[in-house]
C-alpha cells in the first residue's frame, strides 16, 4: 500500500508501470486507416456539443480532427457561485486544465496554459456583471492523440509536446467561449483562436482585436503570415460555434 | 374576547408552487406527490431503469487491429452513458516483480501441485484484484471525496470477492530478448515455443513477474448514486483489456553476482528492466463465469397524506387510510430528489447466471421485506441478463 | 458468552466501551453532544462524526469504507432529532482485527457496530432502538454456514456477510434490517438462510449486550 497517498487506492509501491519497448515499428505499416480525407478543408474537422453535462451551469464538448490530431475536450463551467471571503466588485475566472486517461502533459505545461487561458478569459467575460461571484472552468483533456507517424526516438521530444499543447489551445478557446455561453455568461464576443507554426493568436470582434498570444519556440520570421493564418482558422471557428449555438436554441424552444 | 376576534379574522392563504420550484424546496414531497401518480420524478415507472450506451476499447492502444498506438498506454477501456451520467473507465497496467520466498514460486518443480495445496488453504488468496481511482467531476479542486475513497474501495472489494481476476492470469510469461548476429534484436516468447523443447529450457527463469492492474474511472455529470455505473463500466472495460507481452534482455535472464559489502558477501541481482512488447499482446483472461453487474434499489414508504388525489373521484378516495402506509420498490435511484429521501436502500451486483457476488442492503428509512429483496435479486439476474448481452454486439 | 464486552472504562470522553469477540477486539468513544463546526452543523439534526481506525498503519480508504457502513447503521438508531445543531463523535480504535486485513473487514464492522451501541448508550445518547450484528462466513464445498467464523474459516469461506439487526421491545422484535453487506458468491437460498440463522445469533447477542448494560448501571441504581 502506497503510504504517500492514503485516500487512493494506488497498489503496490513496488510495482513499476509498463515500459514498452522502444521496437522499430514499421513505419509504413503504421498507416491510420481512418485518417480524413487531405481534400477536406484543412484536413480540419470539428464537432461541437454543448449542454450535456448536468450538474453544471454550462457545458461543451470539442471534438477535433485533423492529419496531426485527433483530440475531444470536455469544459464544464460552473458559476457564477457565491465566494467566501471578502466583497470583490467583479468577478473572478479560475480555469483548470485537466490530464483525461493519457497522462501526457505534465502539470508545469498545464498551469502555463491555464494561467494563459485565464488572461484571455479575464477580457472577453463581463467580469463587472457579477460581483462577489466566481466563475470555475474546468477542461477536461479526454482524449488526445497524434496521428502524424512518431518521429524517431530520442529526437527533440520536449519540442515536439510544446508544439502539441499549443495545437491544443484553440480547441480549448473554442470549448470554453461554447460553455460560457451555454451557462448564460454574459461575455463581450465569442472568443476564437487560430494556430500556425507553434503560434496561438486568439481574436475577438471579427478579428479586428487581439486577446492573446501563445508562442512556442519554432519558426520566429513570419509572424504576420502566422496571424493572417490565425485570423481565417478564428472566423471558420466561429461561425461554426454561432451556427451549433443556434443550432441549440432551435432545438431548445421545438422541444419546448 | 377582543383578542380572540382578532385571531378569527385570519385567513390562510394556501401557497403553491410550479412544480420545479417545489422540488427544489422540498424534494420529499414533490418524490411523494410523483410517486403517488404511479411515475417518478426523472418520468420513468419505480422498476425501470434507465438505458445504457457504451463504447468500448475506443481509448486503448489496441482499436485498431493492425496497429497499435505506441503512446497509449491504456489497455483496456470503456465509456458508459447512463440517463445524463458518463462514466469514462481506462485500465492501465504495471509489473510487479514477485517476491520469490513465496512458496507457490520457490520452484518451477511441482509449481501446479503446490498451487493446488495452497488453494485448498486460502480461498481468496488466489484472487487479484485491480486498483480503482474514481473522480466524480462536481467543478471543485482539492482533496477528494469521501464518495470517491468508498466507491474505489467497494470496487475493489467486490472484484476481489467475486473472484473474477485470477492471479494466474496476472502472471508474466516472459519472453527473452537476444542479439542475433545481424546486430538485430529477436524475442522468443514460451508460450510461442510449444513444440520447441530445445529452447524451452533456455527460457526458465528464476525470476517471476505479475502484471498489476489500474483502473481510472472519472463520472462527469453526476445525477445521483453512481457506484453501480462505475462497477459496470469496469466489468466492460476489464473484459476487453489485453496484456502487452513483456520479455527481458538474455544477458538478464539468469543474473547473478556477488558482492561484498563490509566484509559481507550477498548476492545482487542485476535490475533489468522488464519490457513490454510494443505490438505483441494477448488478451487478460477473466473468470467469464464470475462476471457479473450492479444495480441499485430504493425502498420507500408512500405516505398517505401527501398524496395527489384523482380530481375526477375525489368524493370516493377522501377515506384513505392515513394510518395505513404501502411501501414501494424503486430500481435505478437517479435525481437528487430520491439520493436524499430514500434511506433505505438495496444494491445488487449479479450475474447472469443467477450466482449473486455482493450484496449491500441499508435499512435506514422504509422496513425491506423479504418479499422486495427477493424482487430485488430477481430484477437484478434480468438486468444482469441485458447488460451482458451488450458486450457480444 | 461468546462475546466480551465493557463499558465505561474511559474517564475524559462522554462514553466508551470495549468489545471483543474471538480475536477481534475494538475500543471505542463517544464524545457528545457537543457543539459542531459550522461545517458539519446540521439544522434539524444530531452531526455525526464517525471515525475508525486501523490495528496497525494509518488509516486509508479501508477505513472510509468501514466508517460509510457504520454511519449507515448508526444513523437511524440515534434519535437525531432530540439534538439539532449538535455533533456527536464516534471514534473506532481497533486494538486487534481478527482476520487477514487486505481481504477481509466483515468482523472489524460487525465488532464496531456493536461498540459503537454500548458506547452511544454509555454516553447517554437517546437512541430509537438497539441493534446487534455478527459476522456470517458460509463455507467452501461444505456451503455450512458458521456466524462469528474465526480468521481461519474466512479463508475457506466462499461468501462472507455481515449483518446489524434493529431491535425494539426488549431486544424481542425485529424491526429493520440495518445492514447486510455481503460479498462473495451466493444464491438466493443461501442468502435467506444467512439472514435467518442471523436473526437468531443476533437475537441472541442483543440479549447479551442488555445484560452488559444491565451488569454496567446496576451498582448505580438506588434500590
Amino acid at each position: 500500500m502506497n503510504v504517500q497517498d492514503r485516500r487512493r487506492l494506488l497498489g503496490p509501491a513496488a510495482a513499476k508501470p509498463m515500459a514498452f519497448s522502444n521496437a522499430i515499428i514499421d513505419e509504413q505499416q503504421k498507416k491510420p486507416v481512418n485518417m480524413p480525407s487531405k481534400d477536406s478543408e484543412n484536413g480540419d474537422e470539428l464537432s461541437l456539443h454543448t449542454g450535456f453535462i448536468e450538474n453544471c451551469n454550462g457545458s461543451a464538448l470539442v471534438e477535433a480532427r485533423n492529419l496531426r490530431h485527433q483530440t475531444s475536450l470536455i469544459t464544464a463551467v460552473y458559476g457564477p457561485r457565491s465566494i467566501r471571503g471578502s466583497f470583490t466588485s467583479q468577478g473572478t475566472i479560475s480555469i483548470q486544465l485537466k490530464n483525461g486517461l493519457l497522462e501526457k502533459y505534465n502539470t508545469n505545461e498545464l498551469k502555463e496554459v491555464s494561467g494563459f487561458l485565464m488572461g484571455i478569459f479575464n477580457s472577453v467575460v463581463n467580469l463587472s456583471r457579477y460581483p462577489k461571484s466566481g466563475i470555475d472552468i474546468f477542461v477536461y483533456l479526454t482524449y488526445d492523440k497524434n496521428l502524424q507517424s512518431e518521429a524517431p526516438a530520442g529526437e527533440s521530444q520536449s519540442k515536439k509536446t510544446f508544439s502539441e499543447i499549443s495545437y491544443l489551445i484553440p480547441h480549448c478557446i473554442t470549448s470554453i467561449t461554447l460553455a460560457l455561453a451555454d451557462a448564460g455568461i454574459e461575455i463581450v464576443d465569442m472568443a476564437g483562436a487560430g494556430e500556425a507554426n507553434g503560434t496561438v493568436v486568439s481574436f475577438i470582434k471579427n478579428g479586428e482585436e487581439i486577446v492573446g498570444v501563445w508562442k512556442d519556440e519554432g519558426n520566429n520570421e513570419d509572424l504576420l503570415e502566422s496571424v493572417d493564418d490565425c485570423k481565417e482558422q478564428y472566423r471558420r471557428y466561429r461561425d461554426l460555434m454561432i451556427s451549433c449555438l443556434l443550432e441549440q436554441k432551435s432545438l431548445d424552444t421545438s422541444s419546448s | 374576547m377582543a383578542e380572540n376576534t382578532a385571531l378569527e379574522t385570519i385567513e390562510v392563504h394556501p401557497i403553491t408552487f410550479p412544480p420545479d420550484v417545489l422540488a427544489r424546496i422540498s424534494p420529499e414531497l414533490s418524490l411523494q406527490r410523483h410517486l403517488s401518480l404511479g411515475i417518478r420524478p426523472c418520468l420513468r415507472r419505480y422498476e425501470e431503469f434507465r438505458d445504457i450506451t457504451i463504447e468500448n476499447n475506443t481509448l486503448s492502444r489496441y482499436v485498431e487491429k493492425d496497429s497499435v498506438d505506441a503512446k497509449n498506454n491504456i489497455l483496456g477501456s470503456n465509456i458508459l452513458k447512463s440517463g445524463k451520467t458518463v462514466v469514462i473507465t481506462s485500465i492501465t497496467g504495471g509489473i510487479i516483480e514477485e517476491n520469490s520466498a513465496s512458496i507457490k514460486d520457490l520452484d518451477d518443480f511441482g509449481e501446479d501441485e503446490l498451487y493446488e495445496v495452497t488453494k485448498e488453504e486460502d480461498e481468496i488468496a488466489n484472487y487479484a484484484s485491480i486498483y480503482p481511482v474514481v473522480e466524480v467531476e462536481r467543478g471543485r479542486v482539492g482533496a477528494c471525496t469521501d464518495e470517491e475513497m468508498t466507491i474505489s474501495q467497494k470496487l475493489y472489494d467486490s472484484v476481489l470477492h467475486s473472484r473474477i481476476l485470477p492471479k494466474k492470469a496476472l502472471k508474466v510469461k516472459a519472453g527473452v530478448r537476444s542479439v542475433n548476429e545481424d546486430g538485430t534484436f529477436s524475442v522468443l516468447y514460451p508460450d510461442e515455443l510449444e513444440n520447441d523443447a530445445l529452447n524451452e529450457t533456455n527460457l526458465k527463469m528464476k525470476r517471476k513477474w505479475s502484471y498489476v492492474l489500474y483502473a481510472k474511472i472519472i463520472v462527469l455529470s453526476r445525477t445521483g448514486p453512481v457506484f453501480d455505473l462505475c462497477w459496470n463500466s469496469l466489468m466492460y472495460a476489464l473484459q476487453n483489456v489485453k496484456l502487452p507481452k513483456a520479455f527481458i534482455d538474455e544477458r538478464a535472464s539468469d543474473l547473478r553476482m556477488t558482492i561484498r559489502t563490509r566484509g559481507r558477501s550477498a548476492t545482487i541481482r542485476e535490475t533489468y528492466e522488464i519490457l513490454c512488447d510494443q505490438t505483441k499482446s494477448l488478451p487478460l483472461m477473466i473468470s467469464s463465469q464470475n462476471i457479473a453487474f450492479a444495480a441499485n434499489y430504493g425502498v420507500i414508504e408512500l405516505d398517505p397524506e401527501s398524496q395527489l388525489q384523482n380530481p375526477d373521484n375525489a368524493q370516493e378516495e377522501v377515506d384513505i387510510d392515513m394510518d395505513k402506509s404501502q411501501c414501494i420498490l424503486i430500481a435505478d435511484l437517479d435525481t437528487e430528489a430520491e439520493e436524499i429521501s430514500i434511506h433505505s436502500t438495496i444494491s445488487v451486483i449479479a450475474s447472469s447466471a443467477g450466482r449473486y457476488k455482493q450484496l449491500t442492503l441499508v435499512g435506514a428509512g422504509a422496513k425491506i421485506t423479504p418479499e422486495m429483496i427477493k424482487r430485488s435479486l430477481l430484477l437484478s439476474k434480468v438486468r444482469a441478463n441485458d447488460l451482458s448481452a451488450r458486450v457480444k454486439k | 458468552m461468546s462475546v466480551r464486552a465493557e463499558i465505561g472504562m474511559l474517564d475524559n470522553v462522554d462514553g466508551s466501551s470495549q468489545f471483543v469477540s474471538q480475536d477481534t477486539k475494538i475500543i471505542c468513544s463517544v464524545t457528545g453532544p457537543i457543539e459542531a463546526k459550522a461545517r458539519q452543523e446540521l439544522p434539524t439534526q444530531l452531526a455525526l462524526e464517525i471515525i475508525v481506525r486501523p490495528a496497525k498503519g494509518v488509516a486509508t480508504t479501508r477505513e472510509k469504507l468501514l466508517e460509510d457502513k457504520l454511519r449507515a447503521v448508526l444513523t437511524p438508531l440515534i434519535a437525531r432529532y432530540c439534538y439539532p445543531r449538535q455533533l456527536c463523535q464516534i471514534t473506532c480504535q481497533i486494538l486487534e482485527s481478527g482476520e487477514d486485513e487486505p481481504e477481509f473487514s466483515l468482523r472489524e464492522l460487525s465488532c464496531c457496530i456493536n461498540a459503537a451501541f454500548l458506547g452511544l448508550v454509555d454516553a447517554g445518547i437517546a437512541m430509537n432502538s438497539m441493534c446487534a450484528s455478527i459476522p456470517i462466513a458460509i463455507m467452501k464445498d461444505s456451503n455450512e454456514i458458521i456466524a462469528n467464523p474465526t480468521a481461519e474459516q474466512l479463508k475457506t469461506s466462499v461468501s462472507v456477510h455481515s449483518l446489524a439487526l434493529e431491535f425494539v421491545d426488549g431486544g424481542n422484535v425485529i424491526k429493520n434490517v440495518l445492514l447486510l453487506d455481503s460479498n462473495g458468491d451466493f444464491n438466493e437460498d443461501q442468502l435467506f438462510n444467512v439472514l435467518e440463522l442471523g436473526e437468531q445469533k443476533c437475537q441472541e447477542l442483543v440479549q447479551d449486550l442488555r445484560k452488559i448494560i444491565q451488569d454496567g448501571i446496576s451498582p448505580c441504581l438506588v434500590v
